[in-house]
């Protein structure tokens, strides 16, 4: 049964995908390349390489792709969903606990010495966007721009992804 | 704690769209969506506080997973219970399904015509990251010790390559003896 055991190996994937990103990699490489062989190594840094430049996270990126090859559009709804599963329900019991305690001075304490934790790390994945984002002196101009308008203009980020993303026509013909 | 009973009530195609428009742009990994998510949910439409927000973010991140993903996932719950969490949580992986699928479909043809679209987008992830970080620093990092805590988890990621799991973990336990001090300082 190829879905039952798309969801099985993709739960588990999502379930043990603690620190995004490329912790979860590593889970992929083990379930999908090695013990089922669903992909060749090769294949799976196909993926990485095409997931890098599409958006998403990439764990819904590598399970929608692994998904549809082992079963069809079926199969890569069923990854895809398999991967969040977990995420969700512990994001969201988690947050009941909280909710529940949020009176407690241990949990208070807690939580307001994770946030300069979680900013650290949100500031520290700016270092993998450095080589793209300062490689070139157009980057450069592109990034002083975005900061200026982001902090003095009322424009989306969004506005601002998908300008720059017209320049890529221009510049990475 | 019931602060959200003042939350204007938004609608579930709102909030399908809002995470759907930042999961279709956001390159780069899950990290870059959580400035968005921020600017759109705390600042823009001032659905939360952005000190409710930086609490999301916080549980989304202490737990497995994308936290592009968590973040929509709390973010769906706290405005609009569990039928919010499946419009945010569809809406955030909507168009990175549609994008990949389509690449895994028309094989390579769709992907080589718009990777130089895909590469442009890449460019201002720092300006928005770092614009990100800016807009959460006063509801984060409120004092010394808190800036410190900031340093020390950035660069034990950045440099010393830490597991982000262990850096979340040795921060739990920091805030518990960082309670049970204060607590024999001040009785």
């Amino acid at each position: 049964m190829n879905y039952l055991k798309l969801f099985v190996v993709f739960a588990q994937i999502g379930a043990i995908s603690f620190g995004g990103g490329y912790s979860i990699l590593k889970a992929i490489i083990h379930y999908v390349v090695d013990t089922n062989k669903w992909l060749t190594l090769d294949q799976f840094n196909e993926i990485v390489a095409i997931s890098q430049s599409t958006p998403g996270p990439i764990g819904i990126n590598a399970a929608t792709f692994v998904g549809y090859k082992v079963g069809g559009i079926v199969g890569s709804i069923v990854a895809t969903f398999s991967v969040i599963l977990v995420p969700i329900v512990s994001s969201l019991t988690l947050y009941f606990f909280y909710r529940r305690h949020s009176g407690n001075r241990v949990v208070q304490s807690v939580i307001s010495k994770l946030k300069p934790v979680v900013l650290g790390m949100i500031a520290a994945a700016s270092f993998s966007f450095i080589k793209t984002s300062l490689g070139t002196p157009l980057a450069v101009v592109v990034n002083i721009v975005a900061v200026l308008l982001l902090l003095k203009t009322k424009i989306d980020t969004v506005a601002i992804l998908l300008l720059s993303g017209i320049l890529g026509y221009v510049f990475f013909k | 704690m019931s602060k959200s009973e003042n939350i204007q009530k938004v609608s579930l195609w709102k909030l399908f769209s809002i995470t759907a428009k930042i999961g279709a742009v956001t390159i780069g990994g899950g990290y870059a969506m959580v400035p968005i998510i921020c600017e759109e949910f705390a600042v823009k439409h001032k659905f939360l506080q952005p000190e409710e927000f930086d609490s999301l973010l916080v549980i989304a991140q202490s737990m497995p997973g994308p936290i592009a993903v968590n973040t929509s996932t709390l973010v769906g719950y706290k405005l609009r219970k569990i039928p919010g969490v499946i419009a945010a949580v569809a809406g955030a992986i909507f168009f990175p399904m549609i994008i990949i699928l389509a690449i895994a479909i028309v094989l390579g043809k769709f992907y080589n015509f718009l990777k130089p679209f895909l590469n442009g987008m890449k460019i201002p992830l720092l300006a928005i990251i770092v614009v990100g970080v800016l807009r959460l620093w006063r509801s984060s990092v409120r004092n010394l010790e808190d800036f410190v805590i900031f340093l020390v988890a950035f660069s034990s990621v950045t440099f010393l390559k830490f597991n982000p799991v262990y850096v979340i973990l040795l921060g739990i336990l920091y805030g518990i003896i960082r309670f049970f001090v204060n607590q024999s300082k001040g009785e």
